[in-house]
């Protein structure tokens, strides 16, 4: 999939459009789950999307190698979501725009809502019970297309070597959390739920 | 890890994956702004880059005050843009002071822009804008066009 990403770059960078649409589809939904995973409310996960686009944008004629493409745009982002980070704790709760408490804290709540299967609801609650660095992986791994363990360790600035022994991890504890439950249906063996 | 496990592991994720595209999919408009970006290409200007983000720093020795104001400063060659971005509110207030350009500084936001003019000792002002991304574009005195990086403000 990497091998044609030099081929995409030049074309964007002379003006394809065609060609920039391609590389929209390919990573805006790991951008977006990148934020997601650092928790910013979706307003604000909107917003440093859409500077990360247009940073590559100003950035074409200077991307280094075009197989470094996903580690800039997950490394853009990640800064960009530190800030926003910052940025929030610092506002007092007076100052907050309103934009922000649009999603209160039983936002998980009110998504599972959405979900006809009462089993992925009670899944996604639990997986918001995991702990934040967990959450913040899944949330990075479960982008459609699923992203490479390069990727996401410059989303995550985290080893690479890290991921897949943390994944299990956190798999495991989502596990524990849901077990009583009967979520993953069946007999506690995890598979068994829909494909 | 055996290959069971793993194969289990995979198999969890992906019903993660498939809910997270149903409660949490970025919206449609987001993917259409995202290819629009294309088009804020600015070929002709220089791009001046963030030197410095208050927001990045050590809060203790660039931070304006205890209060909301964010500092950035951007630099070409011939041109410097400093940004103060106050925020009260939800409505945020940029106060620019630039050197090495005159004439009008451009504030681009991701929807329309606004024209201020820079006064003769530099300074500029905008007024009751938007969060989300901006740039500032202006002119250097030997006519380059200037644009600062996108910042989220």
């Amino acid at each position: 999939m990497e091998e044609d990403l030099e081929g995409l770059l030049t074309a964007a960078s002379a003006g394809d459009q065609a060609a920039w649409d391609i590389l929209v589809e390919r990573y805006n939904r790991l951008l977006w789950a990148i934020a997601r995973g650092y928790r910013l409310d979706p307003a604000t996960t909107a917003d440093v999307v859409q500077t990360t686009w247009l940073r590559l944008v100003e950035n074409l004629d200077r991307i280094f190698e075009p197989t470094r493409l996903p580690g800039w745009l997950a490394t853009t982002i990640r800064r960009e979501c530190l800030q926003a980070l910052r940025r929030s704790k610092r506002e007092t709760p007076a100052l907050t725009p309103e934009y922000l408490i649009d999603e209160p804290d039983n936002s998980r709540e009110l998504d599972a809502g959405l979900l006809d299967d009462e089993r992925d609801a009670a899944l996604w609650r639990a997986f918001g019970d995991l702990p934040e660095r967990c959450q913040l992986l899944l949330r990075v791994l479960m982008a459609t297309p699923p992203p490479a363990y390069a990727e996401v360790a410059e989303a995550l600035d985290m080893p690479v070597g890290t991921i897949g022994p943390t994944r299990a991890r956190c798999l495991t504890h989502l596990r524990r959390l849901v077990r009583k439950d009967d979520i993953l249906g069946g007999t506690g063996r995890e598979h068994g739920g829909r494909q | 890890m055996n290959a069971a496990m793993n194969k289990d592991d995979d198999v969890l994720l992906d019903r993660l994956r498939s809910i997270a595209s149903i409660v949490d999919d970025p919206p449609p408009w987001l993917d259409q702004a995202a290819r629009a970006a294309l088009s804020r290409r600015r070929l002709d200007a220089e791009l001046a880059e963030l030197m410095l983000d208050s927001d990045l720093s050590q809060a203790a020795l660039v931070r304006a005050g205890d209060d909301g104001v964010r500092l950035l400063s951007f630099e070409t060659a011939s041109v410097s843009v400093e940004l103060q971005i106050e925020d009260v509110s939800g409505q945020l207030t940029l106060r620019g002071l630039v050197s090495g350009a005159s004439g009008d500084a451009i504030v681009e936001m991701i929807s329309g822009s606004r024209v201020v003019p820079i006064s003769e000792h530099g300074w500029f002002v905008a007024g009751d804008l938007p969060r989300g991304a901006i740039r500032v574009r202006l002119h250097a005195i030997d006519g380059t066009a200037v644009t600062t990086s996108w910042v989220s403000v």
